[in-house]
C-alpha cells in the first residue's frame, strides 16, 4: 500500500478515542476522531476514509443511522460497528445497513486490529475487483472502438484496392503475401484466404522466372531502387495456367522509414500480348501478301505485255509486215499464253495446297514408268540435254497421284535444264530406302549457294532473280513440289554445290501389303 | 528552211526478249533507229557512245537494275539530258512517282499497245525539242 490507510474513529468517550488513536497510529494508520454523528458526517464529507469505526451510542444519534449516509458518500468505505449491547438484532441491523463487521465492548485490542485489518483486506479486494472490472470494461469499450475504426479503415482501403482495375499485391520481407485485392484474386483464381500468408514467389510464380523476380525483390528490399522499373512476368494461377502481368513495384516502409515489404501493381496483359502477336502476324502476312501480289502482278503482266504488244502491232502494221514475221509474232503470243496458263495453274495449286483443298487421286503406280516418260519428254523439250533415267527394274509399287508426282518430276527436271550452264547431263535415279522410295534428280548446273538452300522451297523464292533473271517463273514451282510430296506423306530436300550442280531428292511411302492386296482385288 | 531529217536513235534496255523485240519493231516501223541492250552494263556502254535521243528502260534487269541505271544516267552531266522512258510491269503508283521524281520523262506500264508506245515516244521527243 503506497498511502497509509485512514481510519475515522467515532466515539463520544474521549478515552476510548485516545486509546484507539494511539493504537492505530502506532500501526501506521492515519487516524481522525469524531465525537458526534454530525461531526462524523462533516469529516466524512470532506474526505474518504478507508474505515469508520462507529460507536453505536452517540450523543446526537444512533451509530447505525450513520451507516447509510456514510455509505452513500463513500460506497467503498468499510464501516465497523462498536457496541456495548451485543445483541443479535443490533448486529443484524448493522450488517443490513451495510456495515462490514461489528465489535463488542469492552473490546480486546487484538480483536479490533484483526477486525479492521480484515475489513480493510475485504475492502481492498472489492476495490481492486471493481477497478479491474472497470478497467476491463473501459478497455473493452476502447478496443471495440479501435476495432471498429480499424475495420472501417480496412474496408475503405480494401474498397480502394478492389476498385482498382489492376492487381495489387503486397508482400513482407519474408516474401509472404500480406494483402491482395479482388482483381488479384481473380487473376490468380484463388480466394483471398488462399493467398494471404503464402510465399508469393514459391506459390504464384512459374519456376523459370522465380530467380529473376526474387532478384528484383531483393534489390527493392535492399533499397537499391526506389521502385522497380516496369517489367513483364507471368503468374501461376490455381488451375496451373499462366497469366502475363506487367508489373510496377514500390517499397512499403514503416513509420521510421524502414523498408518492410513490397507493393506490386500488376496489369493482366495476356490479351494485349495476344493482340500484339496477332497484329505482328497480320502485318507479316499482309506484307507477304503484298509482296506476293506485286510479284504475281509483275509475272502476269510480262506475258500479257507480249500478247498485247504483238497483237496490237499485228493489227496496226498488218500490211507492212512480211508473213513469216507475222507468224513469228503469233508464236510469241502463243508462248506467252502458255506461260500465263502455267502461272495461273501454279497459283491455283499453291493456294489449294495451302488451304488443304488439293485432292489427290492416289492409285498404286509403277514409278519407273512415270520417271521414264518424264525424262523422255524433257529431252524433247531440251534437245541439247541428256536426261538419264537410272532405275532399278524391281521397284516397288507406290500409292500416288501419278499426274501430281509427274508434275514434281517435270518441275525439278525443268529446273535442272534451266540452271544447267555447267553441263548438259541430268541423271534421275529411284531406289528403295527402307519403307520409302527415294527419287533423286542430279544436274551439273550452276548450283545453289549454301545460304540459299534453306529457302529454295519457300513460296515465291527465286534464286534466278539475282543470278538468272532471264529465266522465267514466278517462284512457285519448288514450293508446289514440296506441297505435293508432303501431301503424299513424303519428304523433299536438296544438296548442292555452286559450280558443281544440284541434286534434288524426294521420298514416297511404299505401299503396305494390305494396300497391295486391295489393289489385287480391284485389278 | 527545210532540214533533212536524220532518224532519231532510241536505245531499249530490256531483258525479256519478246518485249525487246516488240518495242524495237514498233519503233523501227515508225522510222526510228533502234539499239538494243539486254542489261544495264550493255545499255550504259551504248549510251556513252553518243547519238542516242531517247532511252526506253525496263526496271527489272539482271545485275544492276533499272533504278540504278536511271540514277547513274541522271547524275552524269553528259547523259542527264537524254530523256528516259521507264517501261515496267510494276503498276505501283509509288514506283511511278519515284521514277518521275528521279527524272524519268514518262512511266509506261506493261502491257502496252503498239500505239501507246509510239505516242509516248513521240510526245517525249517532241517535248524535248
Amino acid at each position: 500500500m503506497d498511502e497509509a490507510d485512514s481510519i475515522l474513529i467515532v466515539d463520544d468517550d474521549e478515552s476510548t478515542c485516545r486509546i484507539l488513536t494511539l493504537l492505530f497510529g502506532k500501526k501506521g494508520y492515519e487516524v481522525v476522531t469524531a465525537g458526534t454523528g454530525r461531526e462524523t458526517l462533516e469529516k466524512a464529507q470532506r474526505r474518504f476514509f478507508n474505515v469508520a469505526l462507529l460507536d453505536i451510542r452517540l450523543p446526537d444519534m444512533d451509530g447505525i443511522e450513520l451507516i447509510t449516509p456514510l455509505k452513500k458518500m463513500h460506497p467503498d468505505m468499510a464501516v465497523i460497528l462498536v457496541t456495548a449491547y451485543a445483541s443479535v438484532e443490533t448486529a443484524a441491523r448493522a450488517l443490513k445497513e451495510g456495515a462490514s463487521a461489528y465489535i463488542t465492548k469492552p473490546f480486546n485490542i487484538d480483536e479490533v486490529l484483526v477486525t479492521v485489518r480484515e475489513a480493510l483486506e475485504k475492502q481492498r479486494l472489492v476495490m481492486e475487483n471493481k477497478r479491474l472490472y472497470q478497467a476491463a470494461m473501459r478497455e473493452l469499450a476502447e478496443r471495440k472502438q479501435t476495432e471498429e475504426a480499424l475495420r472501417q479503415e480496412r474496408n475503405k482501403v480494401q474498397k480502394y484496392l478492389d476498385v482498382a482495375g489492376v492487381m495489387l499485391v503486397a508482400f513482407d520481407a519474408n516474401q509472404k503475401v500480406t494483402l491482395i485485392n479482388k482483381k488479384g484474386c481473380k487473376i490468380l483464381r484463388c480466394k483471398e484466404g488462399e493467398i494471404i500468408g503464402k510465399n508469393w514467389f514459391e506459390t504464384f510464380l512459374p519456376e523459370r522466372v522465380r530467380d529473376e523476380a526474387i532478384a528484383v525483390f531483393d534489390k527493392l528490399m535492399a533499397g537499391e531502387t526506389e521502385s522497380a522499373k516496369y517489367f513483364e512476368s507471368p503468374v501461376l494461377t490455381r488451375t496451373g495456367g499462366e497469366t502475363f502481368i506487367a508489373w510496377h513495384n514500390t517499397v512499403l516502409t514503416d513509420e521510421t522509414g524502414d523498408i518492410v515489404g513490397v507493393l506490386g501493381s500488376g496489369e493482366d496483359i495476356t490479351q494485349r500480348r495476344l493482340l500484339t502477336k496477332k497484329m505482328v502476324e497480320y502485318e507479316e502476312l499482309s506484307s507477304l501478301k503484298d509482296s506476293l501480289l506485286s510479284t504475281v502482278s509483275h509475272e502476269l503482266r510480262t506475258p500479257l505485255a507480249t500478247i498485247k504488244g504483238y497483237s496490237t502491232m499485228l493489227l496496226d502494221y498488218d500490211r507492212r509486215l512480211p508473213d513469216d514475221e507475222k507468224r513469228e509474232h503469233l508464236r510469241s503470243i502463243d508462248r506467252a499464253t502458255d506461260r500465263l496458263t502455267e502461272l495461273i495453274d501454279h497459283l491455283l495449286d499453291m493456294s489449294r495446297l495451302e488451304a488443304g483443298l488439293l485432292k489427290l487421286e492416289k492409285v498404286p503406280t509403277n514409278i519407273s514408268k512415270v520417271i521414264k516418260e518424264a525424262a523422255a519428254e524433257a529431252e524433247v523439250r531440251a534437245p541439247r540435254h541428256v536426261i538419264v533415267a537410272n532405275l532399278r527394274n524391281e521397284l516397288p509399287s507406290v500409292n500416288i497421284d501419278a499426274k501430281r508426282i509427274r508434275q514434281v518430276v517435270d518441275n525439278i527436271l525443268d529446273n535442272a535444264i534451266k540452271y544447267s550452264e555447267g553441263g548438259n547431263r541430268v541423271v534421275v535415279q529411284a531406289q528403295r530406302a527402307g519403307s520409302e522410295l527415294l527419287v533423286s534428280i542430279a544436274d551439273q548446273g550452276i548450283g545453289i549457294p549454301a545460304e540459299e538452300l534453306p529457302s529454295v522451297f519457300d513460296r515465291m523464292y527465286r534464286i534466278e532473280q539475282r543470278l538468272t533473271p532471264d529465266i522465267g517463273g514466278v517462284g512457285l514451282g519448288l514450293a508446289i513440289c514440296k506441297g505435293l510430296v508432303e501431301a503424299h506423306g513424303g519428304r523433299i530436300w536438296v544438296d548442292s554445290k555452286v559450280g558443281q550442280g544440284s541434286t534434288f531428292y524426294f521420298t514416297l511411302p511404299i505401299q503396305t501389303t494390305a494396300e497391295r492386296q486391295d489393289y489385287g482385288k480391284e485389278a | 528552211m527545210v532540214k533533212r531529217r536524220e532518224p532519231k536513235t532510241v536505245l531499249i534496255i530490256e531483258d525479256e526478249a519478246d518485249i525487246l523485240n516488240f518495242a524495237s519493231r514498233v519503233l523501227e516501223l515508225e522510222g526510228y533507229r533502234v539499239l538494243q541492250a539486254g542489261d544495264s552494263e550493255e545499255g550504259m556502254r551504248l549510251v556513252r557512245q553518243g547519238g542516242i535521243s531517247l532511252v526506253l528502260l525496263d526496271l527489272r534487269l539482271p545485275g544492276r537494275d533499272g533504278w540504278a541505271t536511271l540514277k547513274q544516267m541522271k547524275s552524269d552531266p553528259e547523259l542527264s539530258a537524254i530523256p528516259i522512258i521507264v517501261f515496267t510491269a510494276s503498276a505501283r503508283v509509288s514506283q511511278r512517282d519515284r521514277a518521275l521524281s528521279m527524272g524519268a520523262a514518262d512511266y509506261l506500264v506493261k502491257p502496252l499497245s503498239a500505239a501507246s508506245l509510239k505516242k509516248a515516244v513521240v510526245r517525249v521527243l517532241q517535248g524535248e525539242r
